[in-house]
């Protein structure tokens, strides 16, 4: 427990204090920094929620009309991998890219975002 | 005629106009940076640090301020998050702030000490750093309990606890 009582003076003088301990910070230079240390703001970057959604419905609506073909193409790759075939595992380069280009891009807009 | 932040961050949202957001950056260099230096303890370097990035992270998200609330306080937001990163990313600073958060548990500083009246800036270092924030955002920037609820991303009944249990102690420090 508190042993002084709650006085209105000590109160005030406690805000008085806090109020005279926070002086203005002197600018020195620091508005220059900031304005030198801004990133350009691109028209696309506001934009690119829009377009990143866009470009995965296109691609979900690719994969949804030739899901028969893709899965034949990914049983063949798996079989060829099997018997040792590195040109046909080359050929997954281009797939593992664009997932990891994927997966970066959601996790730069989730850090963007906050 | 001074243009009102809203005017100012309208024009920077059209046009990215660099002036605008340099006079927004002028206006509000001195509350951002004294709230950073509280919370790191007046280490004006890392502050300084902070406050630039917390007016480039505005600058990148300025799409997201809603124009009913103050410019100020949504700046003391960003602040706040930039600094409870920068506390994950220094885990060995979090332990230094964890040990020395009260001010009872040192005993130079213990209120048995006769004839001891600490400084305010001494005493604000001592509390919490939820009571600090709360404390130096209402009692020292202005801001209401509500704002600064909004600013901290906390309860408002956790802000009013917080700004109570601080004055408390900062009275009980002081001598008041």
């Amino acid at each position: 427990m508190n042993e002084k009582p709650d006085f209105p003076e000590a109160r005030d003088l406690l805000e008085l204090l806090l109020a005279d301990a926070h002086g203005p910070v002197p600018d020195a230079g620091f508005t220059a920094r900031v304005i030198v240390a801004l990133p350009p703001r691109g028209t696309l970057l506001g934009l690119r929620p829009v377009l990143f959604a866009a470009a995965w419905l296109g691609g979900a609506v690719i994969v949804a009309l030739h899901s028969h073909e893709l899965l034949g193409v990914t049983a063949d790759v798996l079989s060829q991998a099997g018997r040792g075939n590195s040109a046909m595992l080359l050929a997954c380069v281009p797939v593992a890219v664009g997932l990891g280009s994927l997966v970066w891009g959601l996790i730069s807009l989730a850090c963007e975002e906050h | 005629v001074t243009p009102s932040d809203a005017e100012l961050v309208a024009r920077v949202r059209q046009s990215g106009d660099p002036n605008a957001f340099g006079e927004l950056v002028r206006r509000y260099q001195s509350p951002v940076r004294g709230f950073l230096r509280q919370m790191t303890r007046g280490d004006e370097s890392q502050a300084d640090d902070l406050a630039q990035e917390t007016f480039i992270r505005a600058w990148r998200r300025l799409h997201s301020f809603r124009a009913e609330g103050r410019f100020s306080t949504w700046l003391f937001g960003i602040a706040t998050n930039e600094f409870r990163q920068r506390l994950r990313r220094d885990r060995r600073r979090l332990d230094r702030e964890s040990q020395t958060t009260d001010l009872e548990s040192e005993p130079s500083l213990a209120a048995g000490a006769p004839g001891l009246r600490l400084d305010v800036h001494e005493a604000l270092m001592g509390l919490s750093l939820a009571e600090r924030a709360a404390v130096v955002l209402c009692c020292q920037h202005g801001l209401t309990h509500e704002e600064a609820a909004q600013a901290l991303e906390a309860p408002l009944g956790t802000v009013k606890t917080n700004i109570l249990r601080g004055k408390e102690k900062l009275r009980r420090w002081l001598q008041l």
